[in-house]
């Protein structure tokens, strides 16, 4: 061997020259061989992230009871008093100021402060052997009330759609911050080399926070989500140009390869193996994606549970893909679902979105369990922030019987990761304004999650600019473990 | 209304988004006669009531000019000099900076953790005092403090600047920490280089030009990038410079290159914002206030990529896919990331697969042997000859490929793109130059 090969094989990433190789990239051989060699990988691996590949898994700091997560994001902020907050009270003062006492100085976008009372729109009834209260809108979560552990008590910092979804994400109310799935795979790794590990789903209207809520802010760009579209080629570019078949895309690698591997042995540059390697897993993703996609194996009832038709990009089909995906390895997944904004017309709101979101979003959790899979994914289901207890009415926007945004008080559900079934947390005053028990700051939610997948999120960090950036920031943010299993 | 008595007036105030009814008036007469809205301004109308000989210069001028503009026989001329003014072509504007009047300056605060609600300390403008301090009798103001910036007793402002330009050049500052030249960024590698660059670049009046010229003529620059065993066991990460680094180009970089080998760039400068293509999906989907991406046609489509419209919620792909920064946050030194998702843009994307058929079409149209054209688009695409070796193997490729067209196991129609020699020689050479832009040395400078 020459002294230029053998630097090159000196250098951290030896294996992918040694095994991924032109020649030996052949699918099915290739795909073994990065696996059991990732596992070789992970068994050497400390809790820091390897200057090798940077999505080699990883140890956390301590045993995690999730290994995964899938959050649905409910962009828009769903009116938590018409779903699991429910306040009798309302419906009695209806029509009413609430006091000043009450608002605190509150400023709002569209309401006085003096806006009238408005009572819960919908029904609600007691659920499970744990008998949480959830609203008549979403039979299908009521149906698994036992499984889910609903936080009432959660509170943000943010007023508006933007900065508050950047802030749920990222700890900070600006884009620029690293979101949770990529202080996740920057801790934790890859399972999978052949597909994304942080993968993005979208099936509502629009997210207002955009990119910066699954950027990968200051940390490496290679922990950024990724986008799966429901048009067009799910991955950008995973499929070939028109007229190039499998033969010809590996002709090709094969001669890109070849000619990259004749520069290596020249240059010594460990950036062109880790190009041959990216190649290979490029020229898999062309076949795990497409695998992925086909929900062909996917039996009648299955579907039926999901409400999903194979076809037709909807939240369901979402769910269902983030289902497979956590069976093939993905590390963090968001599904938004963007549209939940009542400024107008809660009743139909609600009936328009609980219609998309409620059965599926039951059925995912109940897939994981019969699965086996929900013992250590940690699913999470919510919004940005919640929605006032008083009417927004406007006769020149055209409004009325709508809810204004509020961040004093709001609701989430989490399952599965080792969070506490059937568990209902905290409370609100009677009139569902403020947080009066057990009150859980976002950066609480988010400190949760990083500790349920093995971080102390006081720990986890980044040098950036001369500072150690964590997600929480340096605002004090606590483990909820009372909500731990 | 007639008859005499009591009126009432509701009204109800509302918003329309953030914007309430601004100053408005309601005026009451007793009169009459129909308020008609007049057409001439006040002043003019006092002129008009004085006599001939107590008008000032002045407000005969305004006479005048209220009669050229309002005279219904002057109309024709007024409409030939108002479509020559349209005619003009607008002067480029900008929006500047001012002073405030130093009457009234504005109170600057500390705020407590940045929230602006919560005013602490009054600041003064001032230096920090580590640095060479302000002139004492100079006005606190911002020309005062851009003279300090640029003034020969700083060199600061140009050692940031020149070890910014050598980043970009050699891929490493000769301070690694581009953003950071304070206590928590890392020392310099070369004190003496950096400090001689930054005083030759304020000689050369502060040139960038100037400064690359320097730079990339150096010796330094000039080397291989080649590493030989005994430059390994010395300086690993080449921090010392006994070699050329390599390194891979930047995202817009990336696209002109590929662009410009193929024959398709456009040279045009400035103007609007262009729209390259890019799946619809970026655009479309889960993005707030989705637009629809149209596409841009002829030369617009190949245009450099600093022209590509920006959406914030939305980032194009391609530059996104190549780290390229979102501009949300300042970021003074980019990711440099190797990733599958680079490898389908590079083997995929509509761009790139065009630039690929337009190699192809210059390359089946033009004279020689294969190998003789292998040679030649190999120089287009990575700049230096090819070895024999090197052309063995693409022509290979191209024979094979070809082979595949003409049997009809490929489509050449789908994949060739548009032009008037054979296809299927049209199709080989664009897989032959399809695999040349998906070379590491394609995209890696080195």
């Amino acid at each position: 061997m020459n002294p230029m090969q053998q630097h090159g094989l000196n250098l951290t990433r030896r294996w992918f020259l040694r095994d991924c190789g032109v020649g030996l990239g052949k699918v099915a051989l290739g795909s073994l061989l990065a696996d059991s060699l990732v596992g070789r990988v992970a068994a050497a691996a400390a809790a820091k992230p390897s200057p090798v590949n940077p999505l080699a898994p990883r140890q956390p700091h301590f045993a995690a009871k999730a290994k995964r997560v899938i959050h649905m994001f409910m962009a828009g902020a769903p009116s938590q008093l018409d779903l699991f907050d429910y306040k009798p009270e309302l419906a009695k003062l209806e029509g009413k100021p609430l006091p000043p006492s009450v608002i605190r100085g509150q400023r709002y976008a569209f309401i006085r402060p003096d806006a009238a009372v408005m009572g819960p729109r919908y029904k609600f009834a007691k659920h499970g052997k744990c008998g949480a209260e959830i609203s008549e809108i979403m039979p299908h979560l009521a149906g698994i009330a036992d499984e889910i552990c609903l936080v009432k008590s959660c509170h943000t910092d943010q007023f508006n759609h933007a900065p508050a979804q950047i802030f749920f994400n990222t700890g900070f109310q600006q884009p620029g911050r690293p979101s949770l799935g990529s202080w996740v795979l920057y801790g934790l790794g890859a399972e999978t080399q052949n597909l994304p590990a942080f993968v993005v789903m979208s099936t509502g209207s629009g997210i207002s926070g955009g990119a910066a809520c699954w950027s990968s802010g200051f940390l490496p760009t290679v922990y950024t989500g990724v986008r799966f579209r429901n048009q067009g080629d799910p991955i950008l570019n995973v499929s070939s140009p028109a007229g190039v078949d499998a033969r010809l895309q590996r002709d090709s690698l094969d001669l890109v390869g070849a000619l990259n591997q004749r520069r290596l042995a020249t240059e010594g540059d460990p950036e062109i193996a880790t190009r041959i390697s990216q190649y290979e897993m490029a020229f898999r993703l062309q076949t795990s994606a497409p695998e992925l996609m086909d929900l062909k194996t996917e039996s009648k009832a299955t579907l039926e549970m999901y409400g999903c038709k194979p076809e037709e990009a909807s939240f369901a089909r979402s769910c269902l893909l983030a289902r497979r995906m956590i069976e093939r390895g993905v590390r963090f997944i968001n599904i938004y679902n963007e549209g939940w904004d009542a400024h107008s017309d809660v009743i139909g709101n609600l009936k328009t979105n609980c219609g998309k979101t409620d059965k599926a979003a039951a059925a995912l959790v109940r897939d994981l369990k019969q699965r086996g899979l929900l013992d250590d994914t940690l699913v999470m289901w919510g919004g940005e922030f919640g929605r006032t207890p008083m009417v927004e009415t406007n006769a020149s926007l055209g409004r009325s019987l709508g809810r204004d945004h509020h961040p004093q008080a709001f609701t989430i559900w989490m399952a599965g990761g080792g969070i506490r079934p059937g568990l209902t947390y905290g409370a609100t005053d009677e009139l569902g304004f403020h947080v009066v028990e057990n009150p859980v700051h976002v950066r609480d939610l988010q400190a949760t999650i990083l500790h349920q997948l093995g971080f102390d999120h006081e720990k986890l960090s980044f040098h950036f600019q001369g500072l150690d950036f964590r997600l929480t920031g340096v605002e004090p943010a606590n483990v909820v473990k009372e909500i731990l299993g | 209304m007639t008859a005499a008595g009591e009126v009432g007036l509701k009204m109800l105030f509302e918003k329309h988004y953030a914007a309430p009814l601004g100053r408005f008036r309601i005026s009451v007469t007793t009169d009459e006669t129909k308020a008609i809205a007049r057409a001439i301004e006040d002043e003019v109308e006092r002129a008009l009531m004085l006599p001939d000989t107590e008008l000032t210069v002045g407000q005969r001028a305004e006479l005048r000019r209220a009669f050229l503009l309002n005279a219904p026989e002057l109309a024709a001329a007024r409409a030939e000099i108002d479509k020559l003014k349209k005619a003009l072509p607008a002067p480029p504007t900008t929006l500047v900076m001012k002073e405030r009047p130093k009457e009234n300056p504005r109170a600057t605060f500390i705020h407590n953790r940045g929230e602006f609600l919560q005013p602490t300390e009054k600041v003064a403008p001032g230096v920090l005092s580590a640095l060479n301090p302000l002139a004492a009798d100079a006005p606190r103001n911002r020309l005062t403090f851009a003279r300090w910036l640029v003034a020969s007793e700083n060199p600061l402002t140009a050692r940031v600047t020149v070890n910014r330009q050598w980043h970009i050049l050699f891929g490493r500052g000769l301070v690694r920490t581009t953003e950071d030249f304070g206590l928590m960024g890392e020392v310099p590698s070369h004190p003496e280089l950096l400090d001689w660059l930054a005083m030759e670049f304020m000689k050369q009046g502060w040139s960038l030009k100037k400064l690359h010229q320097l730079i990339v003529t150096s010796a330094t620059y000039q080397q291989s990038s080649r590493v030989t065993p005994q430059l390994i066991a010395k300086d690993r990460g080449n921090l010392l410079l006994a070699r050329a680094p390599r390194v891979r180009i930047e995202a817009e970089m990336i696209r002109d290159a590929t662009l410009r080998a193929s024959g398709l760039l456009s040279p045009k400068v400035g103007g609007p914002s262009v729209f390259p293509p890019q799946p619809a999906s970026v655009t479309s989907e889960g993005v707030y206030a989705a637009k629809s991406w149209d596409e841009s046609t002829g030369e617009d489509r190949y245009r450099r990529g600093l022209y590509t419209f920006t959406k914030r919620s939305a980032p194009f792909a391609m530059f996104n896919t190549f780290d390229a920064p979102s501009g949300e946050a300042c970021v003074a030194r980019r990711e440099v990331s190797n990733t599958p998702l680079q490898a389908l843009t590079l083997l995929n994307d509509v761009t790139f697969t065009e630039a690929s058929q337009a190699l192809g079409k210059l390359l089946a149209s033009r004279a020689g042997t294969v190998e003789e054209r292998v040679a030649y688009a190999f120089r287009r695409v990575l700049t230096r000859p090819a070895t024999k070796d090197e052309v063995a193997m693409l022509a290979k490729f191209f024979e094979t490929q070809k082979q595949r067209f003409v049997a009809k196991q490929l489509d050449a129609a789908k994949f060739a793109g548009t032009g008037e020699s054979d296809v299927n020689e049209r199709a080989a050479w664009a897989a032959l130059a399809r695999a040349l832009f998906n070379l590491d040395e394609a995209i890696t400078k080195g």
